[in-house]
């Protein structure tokens, strides 16, 4: 049987209990699979029950070879593909770009200078890589252009009626001031001048309407549903050997980067004026922008993204273990937020500077779940604490935010703490686990402790192949259970909080605790940490997580932020000051 | 395995087969000829998987003489209507879930392949084919069922989204604030077919400009406009004045609620025509926020109920199945409440419902038993006692979807599910009245 084959009804038949009621005996083949389902259905989170006659498992999820992107027609990626070499300084490819749902919302409410603007949710696009920005997935397919004109309309009619004299300065019918309105309108819509083509078009459908108030709402309504609207341009003009993008799609870059939405007046007027093509204007408006308050919010969104954050509101926790109220939740969240926010806008602190932090910000709430003696003296608001070291450990990775997201309902989880620092902290892909696999981890045995638990993946050979790159690492997270809760016992049993980071190589390095991994992590691995950030930072403003010699990129975002101590805020401005930033090569 | 590579895909592209594949494949005397199906209309179902141990009837003495489980008895109330079988291992029986397996037949190893294709895809494509007039040629409801890096149940080569909002999906369907429920008048349609014909021209133009991977998005964004001016010149045979009944709000931060309102719009939807080919996601195949403090009920499904259930033997996943066994009577009820649109009897007399899941058994993470809830339509052969028909393994699960394309008046496999299944790749004889 060929690879990928399955075998049909009546080569193979089986029921719930696998293998032990075979209804019809067939080929060796069928036998073979018995005996795999046989052998291996025992004693570990992720058995192979069922692996092909020809023994390939057909995996789960599927990652694009390396240097390839995932297209329109092929399923999104799983794990971020290995970097394609630099050969030749390529800055990447020509790219097109529909706007994500919350860019789509925020230019919206710019473009009408409106933050109550009624809108509705048009787009539920997939979560790729912990994100919403894969430009290979953001597409408008089925009734999507329908919900488009519906939304577009309705906005339409709404910003005539409410802002019609902000948006035109003039309401006769005639074709000057139909004309003015829309190349202003239309400038700010389509965040580049209008082409006379452009012009004619729009006011051909301005000039069927029988008033200005008409005429303006069937051109706002078509603009919101253009493609110039709609998508991100980054194409470009020919310029030697490439493609230099457009002042005006440079300010679009800089502004969905570092803003999450269109370009404001002052980038206009430096893409208009043509400044914004020079190195310096680029750098002091990409400032300007990260520093806003806008800013704070997208470095927010990325940090989320890439930390897995958003897992916190929707992990499921079991009441008759603790009861984690909505409240507590949203206070680890705003913890967490908070740090992030002050490490790197305050202190123009790097990804070290989260991981070793000894200090953070609680309320009450939170203080009095982690179990600090001052709880008692904090308020309703987060205020700044340093932890004792006896009391809990500090930095990131001991936020109770990640432990409680990383985690399940009931107990801790090394599997998802340790995957978690393998491929966000370490960006090291970890194969997904084959197909035929049961990944249901076998009771405890009374009494047993998490790790105990958990050694069913060290002691059998087919589950330690892979959870070897995790399980070790998630024990060093051990001291906190499933709610962030320090212990220092589990079931009447001291915590051992040891682990090791085995190296794909084979190597081993163990470590004790938090601090110990974080040690680790800050030291040995801090080149892999920062290149790490490098990679996701890239994915999260490119909308791409690979393509024709991206690690060119990637190598000068490294070397620019490197220059001062590789600070996030640095690495934010390294991106646009790369050659992907504003050169790109032919699009396949 | 075979994964499509990157190259072997833009062949494909240049071939010019990719950008609806699907819309082409049906023999020219099938898309002739006049779809003559028992059912005319389908509505999939579709949650979690559950486990089989709160879910398997108990004291089966007969096909139609069995006891349902606590977990399924809110469905005594429909019994005469009722077809549940299982014992129908999928073609990739241990695959995780998330796998398309469970509406398409082909598991993760036909991924990004063109013939990756759920049921309800394929039987919408033949309908287009064949002529059949729906303004919507299928409806894809559910709130945040691909959140958090979930998938829906839906596919055509890549998972395709539900919509989430109630309130997009009740203006896509029935008409936004410039109809006011109320055809849109001679002006408004020709304004929106400017419009359309200028977006038209916009990404066109801009089509000729990009690469091949941006051009085939471009594509399923004109496609997308096409089925507008399908509806807009009159092809849909849509009922005006529909959805009165239903109220829509934008929230879907209760993701059941938000459902509640989808099942309104989907019943809604049937009952004027707009579609003929209707789903609900509940949730994606990893979370479903589960909001019911009337049942004491809060949570991710997926993590609490299934994964985390064995502890309390799935009270807490029992009580919410019930709650949705609850609801898919509410909407047969609703269904046989509503007369059809073509003047024969009721919706549910004319409407092939089916209660699907991704996986067989979601505790163990496998699929070696699927499990299905058919009712209504001439097409099911019923018993006053309801039936249960275990098939013990000896039927591959791809032949019930099969049965629902036959209900459909689809009999013409090809392009559908696997192509190795030979001699089995019919209906089941069991469940045709």
């Amino acid at each position: 049987m060929a690879a990928g084959k399955k075998p049909t009804a009546s080569e193979v038949a089986v029921n719930e209990s696998n293998v032990r009621n075979f209804r019809s005996p067939a080929s060796s083949a069928v036998l073979a699979v018995a005996a795999a389902w046989a052998a291996l259905s025992s004693g570990c989170e992720g058995h192979v029950v069922g692996r092909l006659p020809d023994g390939s498992p057909s995996l789960g999820g599927v990652t694009a070879p390396p240097g390839e992107q995932t297209a329109a027609g092929m399923p999104p990626i799983t794990s971020l593909p290995a970097a394609s070499a630099c050969r030749s300084n390529s800055p990447g490819p020509r790219a097109l770009r529909r706007l994500t749902a919350a860019e789509y919302a925020a230019t919206l409410k710019d473009l009408f200078g409106d933050a109550n603007l009624p809108l509705t949710s048009v787009f539920s696009d997939p979560t790729v890589l912990g994100f919403s920005v894969d430009s290979h997935a953001l597409v408008v397919q089925g009734l999507g252009a329908q919900q488009l004109m519906d939304q577009a309309e309705s906005v339409a009619h709404f910003a005539v009626t409410n802002h019609l004299s902000t948006l035109s300065s003039c309401t006769s019918t005639d074709a000057t001031c139909r004309q003015t309105f829309i190349r202003q309108f239309g400038a700010r819509a389509q965040r580049a001048p209008l082409s006379d083509a452009d012009v004619a078009a729009y006011d051909k459908l301005f000039a069927a309407e029988a008033s200005f108030a008409d005429g303006a709402e069937a051109v706002i309504s078509a603009m919101l549903q253009s493609p110039y609207f709609l998508y991100r341009r980054e194409l470009g003009t020919p310029e030697g050997s490439g493609y230099q993008l457009s002042s005006y799609e440079l300010a679009s870059a800089l502004s969905y980067l570092l803003t999450g939405s269109m370009p404001d007046a002052e980038l206009v007027a430096a893409a208009d004026s043509g400044a914004l093509s020079q190195a310096a204007e680029l750098e002091k408006q990409a400032e300007r922008l990260l520093t806003s308050e806008a800013g704070h919010r997208a470095v927010g969104s990325f940090m989320s993204g890439w930390l897995g954050l958003g897992k916190l509101q929707t992990v499921a926790k079991d009441d008759n273990v603790f009861k984690l109220t909505p409240s507590l939740r949203q206070a680890m969240a705003e913890e967490t937020r908070v740090l992030l926010d002050s490490t790197i806008f305050d202190q123009n602190g790097s990804v070290a500077s989260l991981l070793t932090t000894q200090s953070s910000f609680v309320n009450r709430e939170l203080g009095t779940h982690y179990g600090l003696s001052n709880a008692g003296s904090l308020g309703d608001t987060f205020s700044p604490v340093t932890f004792a070291p006896t009391e809990r450990d500090g930095g990131l990775l001991a936020q109770g935010s990640i432990l409680t997201a990383f985690a399940t309902a009931s107990e801790s989880s090394p599997v998802q703490r340790g995957k978690m620092v393998r491929t966000r902290l370490l960006c090291q892909a970890l194969p997904p686990p084959p197909a035929n696999l049961d990944t249901v981890l076998k009771p405890a045995p009374g009494g047993a402790t998490t790790r105990e638990h958990f050694s069913q993946h060290s002691t059998n050979p087919v589950c330690a192949s892979c959870h070897r790159m995790m399980d070790p690492i998630g024990f060093g997270f051990e001291h906190y259970d499933a709610f962030g809760r320090r212990r220092e016992q589990e079931n009447g049993k001291p915590i051992d909080a040891t682990g090791s980071v085995v190296s794909e190589g084979g190597g081993e390095q163990p470590f004790d605790g938090l601090p110990g991994l974080v040690d680790y992590l800050t030291t040995q691995a801090g080149d892999e940490v920062n290149a790490c950030v490098v990679r996701y930072w890239s994915y999260f403003a490119f909308g791409s997580a690979g393509w024709d010699e991206d690690q060119c990129t990637y190598d000068a975002i490294a070397e620019q932020a490197k220059q001062d101590g590789f600070a996030l805020k640095a690495v934010a401005k390294a991106i646009v000051k790369t050659a992907r930033f504003s050169r790109r090569v032919a699009d396949p | 395995m075979k994964t499509l590579s990157r190259r072997s895909w833009l062949k494909t592209l240049a071939a010019g087969t990719a950008l609806a594949p699907f819309l082409d494949f049906a023999s020219p005397t099938q898309a002739q000829a006049a779809l003559t199906g028992p059912a005319k209309r389908v509505v999939l179902f579709c949650t979690m998987a559950t486990v089989p141990t709160i879910w398997t009837p108990t004291s089966v003495t007969a096909e139609n003489a069995f006891k349902l489980a606590d977990s399924t008895s809110p469905l005594e109330a429909i019994r005469k209507h009722l077809v549940m079988i299982e014992g129908m291992p999928s073609g990739n029986p241990g695959d995780n879930h998330g796998s398309p397996d469970a509406l398409t037949g082909l598991g993760f190893a036909a991924s990004g392949q063109p013939s990756l294709i759920s049921v309800d895809q394929f039987i919408a494509d033949r309908l287009v084919a064949a002529g059949v007039k729906a303004s919507v040629p299928s409806l894809l409801l559910g709130a945040e069922a691909t959140a958090s890096g979930g998938k829906t149940m839906f596919n055509r080569g890549n998972n395709l989204p539900t919509i989430s909002s109630p309130l997009s999906a009740f203006k896509a369907v029935f008409g936004n604030a410039m109809t006011a429920g109320a055809p849109p008048t001679d002006m408004l349609l020709k304004r929106r077919q400017s419009t359309l014909d200028l977006v038209t021209g916009q990404l066109q133009t801009l089509r000729q400009g990009v690469g091949s991977e941006a051009r085939a998005r471009l594509d399923l964004h004109l496609e997308s406009i096409r089925q507008i001016e399908n509806r807009l010149a009159g092809g849909g045979g849509q009922v005006a004045g529909c959805g009165a009944s239903v109220t829509a709000t934008d929230d879907t931060t209760d993701v059941l609620k938000a459902n509640l309102v989808h099942l309104d719009i989907l019943v809604s939807a049937l009952g004027c025509n707009a579609t003929r080919v209707a789903a609900i996601q509940f949730g994606s195949d990893q979370v479903l926020q589960v909001n019911l403090p009337e049942l004491n009920l809060q949570g991710d499904e997926h993590g609490l109920m299934l994964h985390s259930g064995a502890g309390d033997n799935f009270a807490k996943l029992t009580i919410f199945e019930k709650w949705l066994c609850e609801q898919f009577v509410a909407l047969v009820n609703k269904l046989e409440a509503t007369p059809d649109p073509d003047g024969s009897g009721s919706l549910l007399d004319n409407t092939l419902v089916v209660w699907a899941r991704d996986m067989g058994d979601g505790a163990n993470h496998n699929q070696n038993s699927m499990r299905f809830v058919f009712a209504g339509s001439k097409y099911l052969k019923t018993d006053p006692n309801g039936r249960y028909i275990d098939f013990g393994g000896k039927a591959r699960h791809e032949r019930a979807l099969l049965n629902i394309c036959e209900a459909m008046g689809v009999t013409d496999f090809k392009g559908f599910g696997d192509s190795d299944l030979g001699q089995d790749k019919t209906p089941l004889s069991e469940l045709h009245a």
